[in-house]
Order: structure tokens, then sequence, then C-alpha cells
């Protein structure tokens, strides 16, 4: 079996390593628009799929599916916070886009920049961002590379999975940028689609059909716990689910690669189809496991237990669903990290005359520099999957609030956007990696420090002085 | 400018979709594992239709210029 995993994985490599280049064959030109934002040529497919997949990581196939079978009615949080998703997209997308398309944008980073007008501020957001999320593109080495070494016994090493994982996604994300991202992103949507199809009624039929595993299915983990003690849980999955479309830089910069703001309506519905998809195929998988194979103390590794032990002959379909989650958030997070580096470090503050080709050239570089950064990070193999997940994302989602303020409150200033961005990330850090957050959840932090950042923000505009209203109308006045 | 009726229905069913979804652990009525998946399901259909009428009646794509 380990011989056709390896064989149907080439296949799958060389088909990505394929469609990164046709990608990059179709560039109008070596310019930052094309690399960064596809010209502005994207239609709905490439908004929905390429958000779907960057959602569904490799951590979301082994860890979020290992946190389901864990306790299932807990993760009811999450199926609210994907439901939630497509409407901050829209109701920020809308905007955002059309404010990206006037004065060019590529990253959230140039609207903070420009609406507040502070080059400090931009930079200073770009890197903290940068910092707390580059862990996260090392996750997506890590679950793959968990998963081939559990499947095929020791076989393949942890370093050498990592190895070609990242190879292979540096390489078409370096020729294809944003285009080759979306273009392999759509391939691999369809392939955990179909895998998943594939894997979850022959999982049932293990566990005895639809009406055991329902039947066999524990109440006390499929339940909250008695007297409200699972809300706060079910609000901190909300939550990082919720507000990490539109935080997470890796994702949320598909809203500015649009044709037009018909197309990112479409992406909208559409994306609010394919995560319910991911939310269902969670919670089938997640009963189903619990069924099966009941007890397993480090749940991120259930599901590949389940299928080595019960069904062997799906090891490949696993392989290949798990690799293209975890490629397809890694590409993406490349990207929108070359991306902000690229415009806010090098193009804003080391070469101002930079040439668009220079600019080109950097974020190709840029984007095979974090792939060694990740791939070395991912050696370290620290902690558990949703650790990194959870830390990026909640630290990510800490721009949200200065972005909806300059997108719609008259009264933002940028010493609020200061107080609040640095009071939400200060905080939001102190509680995940220093100390214990009173929240439960992955969300915990990412609520603390985002209530403490709407408060700074609303305060401290408060008591300074408004920006210039007619800057403030080019922004807030666009559908005008 | 006529107001938009929709924009208001956008809201009231998005607030009821995350009061009712959020509050969903403190329901005593949620005591079983079909009650719970089943509020849980009826709750991302409220939600959906929310997602549907913002996008296609709220608010829908505007017009807008390329200039300052």
């Amino acid at each position: 079996m380990l011989t056709i995993t390896i064989i149907v994985l080439v296949v799958y490599l060389l088909f990505m390593l394929w469609i990164g280049n046709y990608a990059a064959s179709k560039s109008t030109g070596k310019t930052e628009a094309d690399y960064f934002v596809t010209g502005w040529k994207t239609s709905w497919i490439g908004i929905s799929f390429s958000i779907a997949a960057t959602f569904a990581s490799g951590a979301y196939v082994l860890g979020t599916i290992g946190v389901f079978y864990g306790n299932p009615a807990n993760l009811t949080g999450y199926a609210f916070g994907t439901t939630f998703a497509p409407f901050m997209l829209w109701i920020l997308g809308r905007r955002i886009w059309a404010v990206g398309r006037r004065y060019g944008y590529s990253t959230f980073t140039d609207l903070i920049g420009d609406f507040y007008q502070s080059e400090k501020l931009r930079v200073v957001v770009s890197i903290l961002i940068c910092i707390f999320f580059a862990p996260y593109l090392a996750v997506n080495f890590m679950a793959p590379a968990i998963l081939f070494q559990q499947v095929s016994g020791g076989a393949i090493p942890f370093w050498a999975s990592c190895f070609v994982f990242g190879l292979i996604t540096t390489i078409y994300t370096w020729r294809g940028g944003m285009r080759g991202v979306i273009w392999t992103d759509i391939a691999q949507t369809s392939i955990m689609i179909i895998g998943f199809a594939i894997i979850i009624p022959i999982m049932f039929g293990v566990a005895g059909g639809w009406g055991a595993v329902w039947e066999k299915l524990p109440e006390k983990i499929a339940t909250y716990k008695p007297d409200g003690a699972s809300f706060w849980i079910v609000l901190s999955w909300f939550w990082i689910v919720g507000f990490m479309q539109t935080g997470n830089p890796d994702r949320a910069f598909r809203l500015l690669v649009a044709k037009d703001l018909g197309q990112i309506r479409k992406g909208c519905l559409a994306s609010l189809v394919l995560l319910t998809i991911w939310t269902v195929v969670g919670f089938l998988l997640g009963w189903s496991l619990a069924v099966v194979i009941p007890g397993v103390a480090k749940t991120d590794l259930a599901f590949g237990e389940a299928v080595s032990k019960f069904m062997p002959y799906m090891i490949p379909v696993l392989m290949v669903v798990v690799w293209a989650g975890g490629m397809s958030t890694l590409d993406s997070g490349m990207i929108a990290i070359s991306a902000m580096l690229t415009k806010d470090v090098y193009r804003r503050n080391i070469n101002r005359q930079a040439t668009d080709e220079q600019v080109y050239k950097v974020g190709q570089g840029i984007n095979i520099a974090l792939g060694v950064f990740a791939f070395i990070l991912a050696l370290l193999n620290l902690k558990t999957l949703w650790f990194f997940v959870g830390a990026g994302a909640a630290v990510a989602m800490q721009w949200t609030p200065s972005i909806i303020a300059a997108l719609y409150w008259k009264k933002a200033t940028t010493a609020g956007a200061w107080a609040g961005i640095l009071i939400g990330i200060g905080l939001t850090a102190l509680f995940y990696y220093v100390v214990k957050c009173p929240i439960p959840g992955p969300g915990g932090a990412a609520i603390i420090g985002m209530v403490a950042n709407v408060l700074a923000l609303v305060l401290v505009s408060s008591a300074t002085r408004p920006l210039d209203e007619k800057h403030v109308a080019k922004y807030q006045g666009i559908f005008r | 400018m006529k107001r938009n009726p929709w924009k208001t229905w956008t809201w009231i069913i998005e607030i009821a979709f995350l009061f009712l979804a959020l509050t969903a652990p403190l329901n005593p009525l949620l005591t079983t594992k079909v009650s719970v998946f089943v509020w849980c399901f009826i709750m991302v259909a409220l939600g959906g239709i929310a997602v549907i009428i913002a996008t296609i009646k709220g608010y829908p794509p505007e017009e807008f210029s390329m200039k300052d």
C-alpha cells in the first residue's frame, strides 16, 4: 500500500506543479498587480474555492476533525462561525474591494497605511502580523508529514515528507504567484471534496451504518455540559472561525483580487456552501470516528489511526486529501506574507524607486525564503496542530476593527488605530503564549484581545483629532 | 434616497441568528444529542438566509468611480 500511496502522491504533486506552471504562463507581465492580485481578474469560483481550500488546512483534516471526535457538541460553535464568516466577507469585502481597486491595493496594510496616513503604522502592523502568522505556515508542513509517518509505520521520516511537501508548494507559489495559488486551490478543494465523499460513507459502513453511529454516539460527548458550562467554548470556536476568514491575510486578501463586485457577491454565496460542506464533513467524521475508534488520547492521530486500522486501502486517498489541505493553506500564507513584506517593507521603506519587475522578483524571492523558514520551523515539531492555527488566527484578526473603522466609522483616528491594534495584539499574544487564558478554547485570547482592541480604538479615537473629512470621504463615500 | 427595508431585515435575521446560536449551550431545552444537532443545523440555515438576503437584497453591488 505504501508504494501505491507514493505513486498517487507523486501524480498529485506533478499535477500541482503543472497547474502552477500553467498559471505562470498566463501571466500578463512581471508586475506587482499580476503577481499578488492576479491583475484583478479572478472570478467567483477562484475566490470561493480558494477561501475554502485555505480554510481546510491539513490541521483541519487532522486537528479539527480530531477535536470534533473528542467532543462534537462543542464544535457547534465552529458551525456557527462558518455560517457567520461569509456574512463578514460580504459586509467587509464589498467596500474593501472597491477601495482596493481604486487605489491599487494588494494587502490590507495598504488600506491601513493610507487611510490612517501613517507609514509607521503600516510597517509595524505588517511586521507584527507576519511574525505571529509565520508559525501557522509550519503547521501545514506538519500535518501531512505526521500522517505520512503514521500510516507508513515510520518508513517515511517526518523530515522527508516536510521537504518534498515544502519544495513543491514553494516552486508553484514562486512561479505562479497569486494566480498559481488560486488555480491550485480550486483543484485542491475539488480533490478534498471528492476524497471526503469517498471516505465518509466507508467510515460509516465500518461503524455499522448511519443508525448505528447515531445510536452508539455517546450522549456525554455529544451534548453540552450542564448549567451552561459549554457557553464559552462555543463562543470561542465561533469567534476564531467566524473572524478568521476576514482576519487571516492568507484568505482575506482574496477579497482584493476579484474582477468586479458581482464576482465577490457570488464568491461569498459559494463560500457559504463550501464552508458548510467542511462543517458537515467535520461532524460526520467526528461522529463516526468517536464510534469506530473511541478513546484515542492524541486526537490529531484519530483519523489516520482509524483509516490505517479499518480501511488501509483508503490510505492513498486520505494522504492526498491531507496533502491538498496542507498545500492549499501553505501557499496562501506564503503569498500573503510575501505581499506584505514586499510592498510594506521593501517597496515603501527599502527601495522606493523599485520598478514593478524588481518588486515582482523580490516577491518571488520572499516566497522561497518563507518556504525554507517554515520548513525549518516545522522540523521542530513543537505543539499540537491547533495551537499554531489558533495563535496565528487570533493575532492576525486584530487588525479587523481598524479596517472596519476605516471603511465605516468617520471618527476613527490614527492614534485610535495604533492603540487598538497594539493592545489587541499584545493581549492576544499574552494570553496565547504566556498566561493561561480565562476563556477556554482556541478563540479565548482572540475574544479578550478584540474586545480590548475595540474599546481602545473607540476611546482613543474619541479623544483625538479626527482625520480630514475629505480624506475620510474618499474611503467611506466610495459608493455614493 | 429611498431607504432599503432589506437592510433592516438583514440585520434582524443576522442578530437573531447570533443570539439564538451562541446561547444554545444555555438553552434548557437542548439536553439530548438530537436536540443539540437539530438546533445547530437550524441555526446554520438561519445564518445562511441572512447571508443570502445581505448579498442579494440588503447590500447588492453598487456603482463606484475609479476616480477620487
